[in-house]
């Protein structure tokens, strides 16, 4: 826990009333469509004051509402300061951060960017509703803290906006619940950013795991290093003027601003982050639950949780932790150790091994990067047995690859590669992890019901009280 | 830093074992405590608040740290007495003489725990600008119906600006599963 003692601001001080509803809104559908041509619509939207793009979704077929094949995504970008910076495409339209450091630098970065076809500098914001007003953005990336995840998310899915949110999705069951339903509720394409489904290395692995080369799964142990740590504590510090702190937090509990909180030290507070198990952790999960086919699971997981908590400093979550979850049906157990040991027949920063009945495989990293083992990267699978999906593409980047697959889907409506739901179902563990160690008790959650079963405290950890006004 | 009030109370020797490993402990000394602090009982949470409020860092870090292990041993399962006995401590930690982070977190904490025994005490905080909104989210928490009728009486005494923020707890509370995400 921190020890900020102060009285400042304890409330949002965010109005949805002070949020235009007259700028870019005006320029709606039938404006742009208006006139036979692309330009004529183009110039309509000069006229409200806004970039001259015209969405996609506006020239597509308007019964189907989809884009067409070739029709240009225009996208608007929020979080640019970590990960969200990467997705960022030459013709975006807008960038909204709540540092205005991190949307110049990126604004300007594009504006000069020579793959840029469309003229001008992007608009930048502190507000994502602003960006979710603009009629012109079709799609937009999440790259904030997990905090504003699904928040965001299912106002993008209620505003039209397909979506590209950054790992872990989202906080709680609740959350995650909210997110999937928004997506199949406005036909989105939500695709999530665990990468690793877009690797062609975890892809080897899954296809030597999912043809029965390792038998039957019945341990696989993740190793990781341990979270953060500091020795330094809060005091007070003014919040620069180029942050809006209050928009950072957003619906997080008041916390005075401490530099050691934004932006990347997020991960090492419960309000925030909630540790490496939900960081690199949902990449590695992402994995497993792909290894073992998992993505649908339905069943029970009992969980116990174990750590060695912080004993100086300002971040809250444990410096190490063991995290144990054993599945029901079929009957397997996912181990994630903080700092564990590498297996020494390949040893690496983090990972995973897989342990079957007949054989055993290695996995490190997995989410852009990663690397197997040789036997899975020989192995051919019959031509009647399981063959992992990758988008093709031409690029050695798989995050790229995992970007292009997601604007694939938004013309084609299909489901992405890691689509909502399966980036629900992994982010589970980690939130049922981090409520067992919290708890210091094990746990049982049952997917079905998505409830603890015989445990009326964790199941008030499944939904997060926000700050007014946000909700879900 | 200490307030005398709270220092008479009687602590049995589990309680000043733990006071003391977590006031005056070296971090391996705080470490283990913290692990065994639910040993303590939740006698021990009134004493652990003073730590935590008080000018010390380290024992302030400590001590919120096995306030939340006392406190979350308290609520399992099989132990009602003890999580009824629980939230009592926590709430003596929300009144208006500790420090905002006290009483912020000790309400995060009678979200989890709290029940129609603690509801009024946190309810009077929603007329309090300062921490209105950490009491506000302990009471949508809290499952019991006598939470859901506080936050219905407040409506009548907040001030106008922050009705909204009373209506959106009492939305989600009524809110289903299915219907979360969904254009409200």
């Amino acid at each position: 826990m921190e020890t900020d003692r102060t009285n400042s601001r304890p409330e949002s001080s965010v109005n949805t009333d002070t949020i235009s509803r007259q700028t870019a809104s005006k320029v709606g559908r039938r404006e742009l469509l208006g006139g036979a041509a692309k330009s004529a619509a183009a110039g309509a939207a000069g006229a409200f004051g806004i970039p001259m793009f015209v969405p996609a979704s506006a020239l597509a077929n308007p019964r189907k509402g989809r884009i067409g094949a070739n029709d240009k995504i225009i996208t608007g970008h929020i979080g640019v300061g970590g990960m969200g910076r990467s997705h960022v495409r030459p013709d975006a339209a807008m960038i909204c951060d709540v540092d205005d450091n991190h949307a110049n630098e990126v604004a300007n970065a594009v504006e000069k960017n020579p793959k840029r076809t469309v003229g001008g500098r992007p608009d930048t914001t502190r507000d994502f509703r602003k960006l979710l007003e603009r009629k012109d953005i079709d799609a937009v990336s999440i790259g904030t803290p997990d905090h504003w995840h699904a928040i965001m998310c299912v106002m993008a899915c209620q505003a039209g906006k397909h979506v590209y949110t950054e790992k872990p999705v989202c906080k709680t069951i609740e959350e995650g619940r909210a997110m999937v339903n928004a997506a199949r509720r406005y036909n989105r394409v939500v695709q999530v950013g665990m990468q690793g489904r877009s690797n062609p290395d975890v892809a080897a692995a899954v296809r030597y795991a999912r043809n029965g080369m390792l038998g039957k799964i019945k341990r696989v142990e993740i190793w990781h290093p341990i979270n953060f740590s500091t020795t330094e504590y809060y005091k007070p510090t003014e919040v620069p003027a180029n942050l809006d702190w209050d928009m950072w937090l957003g619906p997080a509990r008041w916390t005075s601003y401490h530099p050691l909180k934004a932006h990347f030290n997020f991960r090492w507070f419960w309000d925030s982050g909630e540790g490496f198990i939900r960081d690199r952790g949902n990449h590695a999960i992402n994995c497993v639950s792909w290894m073992t086919g998992m993505d649908s699971y339905k069943g029970q997981v009992a969980c116990r949780a174990t750590g060695t908590p912080k004993t100086e400093g300002m971040y809250d979550v444990p410096q190490t932790m063991r995290v144990e979850w054993t599945f029901s049906d079929p009957q397997w157990t996912l181990v994630w150790d903080q700092p564990g040991k590498p297996n020494p027949r390949m040893p690496g920063d983090w990972g995973a091994t897989y342990y079957g009945d007949r054989d055993d495989l290695i996995l490190h990293g997995g989410d852009g990067g990663a690397k197997t083992e040789e036997k899975a990267y020989q192995y051919k699978a019959p031509s009647s047995g399981f063959d992992p999906y990758l988008f093709p593409a031409e690029t050695g980047d798989n995050t790229e690859r995992h970007r292009l697959n997601w604007f694939d889907c938004i013309r084609t409506g299909k489901r992405p590669a890691a689509d909502i739901e399966i980036g629900f179902t992994v982010i589970t563990l980690p939130i049922v992890g981090n409520i067992a160690y919290r708890l210091g008790r094990p746990v049982t959650y049952d997917y079905a019901s998505e409830r603890f079963v015989n445990d009326e405290e964790a199941n008030r950890f499944l939904s997060l009280p926000y700050r007014a006004p946000w909700k879900v | 830093m200490n307030n005398p009030a709270i220092q008479v109370i009687p602590q049995d020797a589990a309680v000043s074992g733990l006071l003391s490993n977590i006031e005056h402990g070296d971090a391996a000394a705080r470490s283990t405590a913290i692990r065994q602090a639910a040993l303590a009982g939740t006698g021990a949470i009134g004493p652990l608040g003073r730590v935590y409020g008080g000018s010390d860092p380290g024992a302030a870090k400590a001590a919120g740290e096995a306030i939340n292990r006392i406190v979350h041993n308290a609520a399992r399962p099989e132990a009602v007495k003890e999580r009824g006995a629980a939230a009592q401590q926590l709430v003596r930690l929300i009144g208006g003489e500790q420090p905002r982070q006290v009483r912020a977190d000790a309400l995060k904490l009678l979200g989890f725990v709290g029940g129609p025994g603690e509801v009024n005490a946190i309810a009077e905080l929603l007329n309090v600008p300062a921490i209105r909104e950490d009491a506000r989210m302990a009471l949508e928490r809290i499952p019991d119906p006598s939470a859901e009728t506080a936050l219905k009486n407040s409506a009548r005494t907040v001030p106008s600006d922050y009705r909204a923020a009373i209506d959106q707890s009492l939305r989600h509370r009524k809110m289903k599963p299915r219907e979360v995400g969904l254009r409200r």
